[in-house]
């Protein structure tokens, strides 16, 4: 029972190693890789000691923090907590964004690990999306973690000056913002930058930056409307249905002509000779036949020309309102902001 | 006077418009008593402009009236030239105030009245449909000077027009119908007589509106 309880805590404190075999595998440091093999081994002990004269020897800052790692691993493995925090803070200064697998490693690991996250004090996570916003209105989010309370001063440097984004105490997750102004008040000009947060706590202070390329260019201005969305013109004639008036009309005047000229004939000259007055009483009549057979004219119509007049008045006011907008827009500079690789260090 | 002022600044302006026109007539004229019956016809024309509110027509005609056939034979032909001209201004959409000059002269001078007069009056024309028009006219009759004296205190024109265009709106079909009758009184030994004076006329013809 008691040999498979020791095999089993092996192979629990073995996962970590192996999690990161294949990185170390490909290193070219023969000593971190005897180191690493020796940890394989489940042995501890000679794990350390070569874990130790590796990060004495020049390696990379990746290598380093590698070293201490599973210097600080052996140290857990052995029970060692105090030591194997100090080997924790070590590799996360040297890579503050590591994180360790809570469901793959031990418990004894991962809280050594937590130990030595809450003694330090660096910034994990310092991350800008690559974004285009208008300098002044817009704003692009800087967010990072720092693990301890500290005054954090965040700046942006670089060809188009320095501003000061923010300074202030924080802890835990931090969340800012820049708002496309350098100091001067105005947008940066295009070139890298360099975002630097510095964090400070007592005696120990961290800093990580992150480069950035911005590129300023023009705002697009809004096109001017046509027309409004679901707003069409109506037509502002229509065509009234056929109708008998005009023939009516043509017969009542014929009848009052015809009417009115019996009525004023002199008696003293006598009657007859109504040829003309039928003459032309009949062509009035046949004009009102014609007429009504005719396509009738289009007539205004009022309610259509009073909405139309209304879509116009809106849309000369939406086109006046984006003229105003435009020359706002012409005035203001996109700014194109893209993160390259990160990198931190401790002062 | 006021009231028609404002309704003509209230209408709105037509378009501007010259028409021109031919055709022939048919006319009836009689005068002093029923026997001096005199019947004819004979070429016409007419133009007329429109500006704005503001209208002008100039009418010709020279009639050929021959006796009626009821007439007594002694009766003799003679031609006729008549010239109108009217003026007129919109008052409502429909309504035309009109001012007119009339002058008729005979030939043979004693065979009829030559006559002149003023004449001041309404039209009402009314579209029927595109190229269609109807137009009822009445005017009164003013001023008349008889070539052979007297006058007339009580005259009367009376009108109606029609117009229609087959195709297109610029040539049109016209006919017009003016009737016309000048109570004339003359005064013959001290004693007053009545001599009245009525002629109906039917212009048929073309015209071609600009």
């Amino acid at each position: 029972m008691m040999r498979f309880l020791r095999v089993l805590c092996a192979v629990a404190l073995a996962l970590p190693a192996a999690a990161t075999h294949s990185s170390l595998a490909a290193q070219s440091n023969s000593t971190l890789r005897r180191a690493n093999q020796a940890y394989n081994s489940l042995a501890y002990a000679e794990a350390i000691t070569l874990a130790r004269k590796a990060a004495r020897e020049r390696l990379t800052p990746e290598d380093q923090a590698r070293a201490y790692e599973l210097l600080a691993f052996s140290y857990a493995s052995l029970d060692s907590t105090r030591q194997a925090t100090e080997a924790f803070k070590q590799a996360l200064l040297l890579n503050p964004d590591r994180e360790l697998d809570a469901t793959r490693i031990s418990p004894k690991i991962t809280s050594a690990f937590a130990l030595a996250l809450a003694q330090v004090l660096v910034l994990r996570d310092l991350r800008m999306d690559t974004a285009e916003f208008i300098a002044g209105s817009g704003a692009i989010p800087i967010r990072f973690t720092v693990s301890r309370t500290a005054r954090l001063r965040t700046r942006l440097i670089g060809p188009g000056g320095e501003i000061t984004v923010d300074s202030a105490l924080g802890e835990g997750n931090v969340r800012l913002a820049w708002n496309g102004l350098m100091s001067h008040g105005r947008p940066p000009v295009r070139g890298n930058y360099r975002l630097i947060v510095e964090a400070s706590a007592g005696r120990d202070s961290y800093a990580a930056s992150l480069p950035l390329r911005i590129d300023p260019g023009e705002v697009d201005t809004l096109p001017h409307l046509t027309k409004l969305e679901g707003y069409d013109l109506l037509p502002e004639t229509v065509v009234p249905p056929r109708s008998w008036k005009p023939v009516g009309l043509a017969l009542m005047a014929t009848s009052v002509a015809l009417g009115g000229s019996l009525a004023l004939e002199s008696s003293k000259l006598g009657g007859g000779g109504r040829r003309e007055i039928l003459t032309i009483g009949a062509g009035t009549a046949l004009v009102g036949v014609l007429a009504t057979l005719k396509k009738p004219a289009p007539v205004p119509a009022r309610a259509n020309i009073l909405y139309n007049s209304l879509v116009r008045e809106q849309l000369a006011r939406r086109n006046a309102e984006i003229a105003a907008a435009n020359v706002l827009r012409r005035r203001q500079v996109k700014l194109a902001v893209v993160p390259q690789s990160r990198t931190g260090r401790k002062s | 006077m006021v009231l028609v002022a404002a309704v003509v600044r209230t209408t709105p302006a037509p378009a501007q418009h010259l028409t021109a026109g031919a055709g022939y007539a048919l006319s009836d004229y009689r005068e002093q008593a029923d026997f001096l019956h005199f019947r004819g016809s004979g070429p016409t024309g007419f133009v007329s402009a429109e500006r704005g509110r503001v209208s002008l027509r100039v009418e010709a005609a020279h009639l050929n009236l021959d006796p009626a056939s009821d007439g007594p034979a002694t009766l003799e032909s003679f031609t006729v030239d008549q010239i109108s001209v009217r003026a007129g201004v919109r008052a409502v959409s429909f309504v035309i105030i009109e001012a007119g000059y009339l002058k008729r002269s005979t030939a043979p001078g004693r065979a009829a009245q030559s006559y002149s007069a003023a004449t001041l009056g309404v039209r009402a024309a009314y579209p029927l449909a595109p190229g269609a028009d109807v137009a009822l006219r009445t005017a009164y009759v003013a001023g008349t000077d008889f070539s052979g004296g007297g006058s007339a205190p009580f005259g009367i024109e009376l009108g109606l027009s029609a117009s229609y265009a087959p195709g297109s709106s610029r040539l049109r079909l016209t006919g017009d119908f003016d009737f016309q009758r000048i109570d004339r009184r003359t005064d013959q030994n001290g004693a007053r007589l009545s001599v009245p004076i009525q002629s109906s006329m039917a212009r048929m013809g073309v015209a071609v509106k600009f």
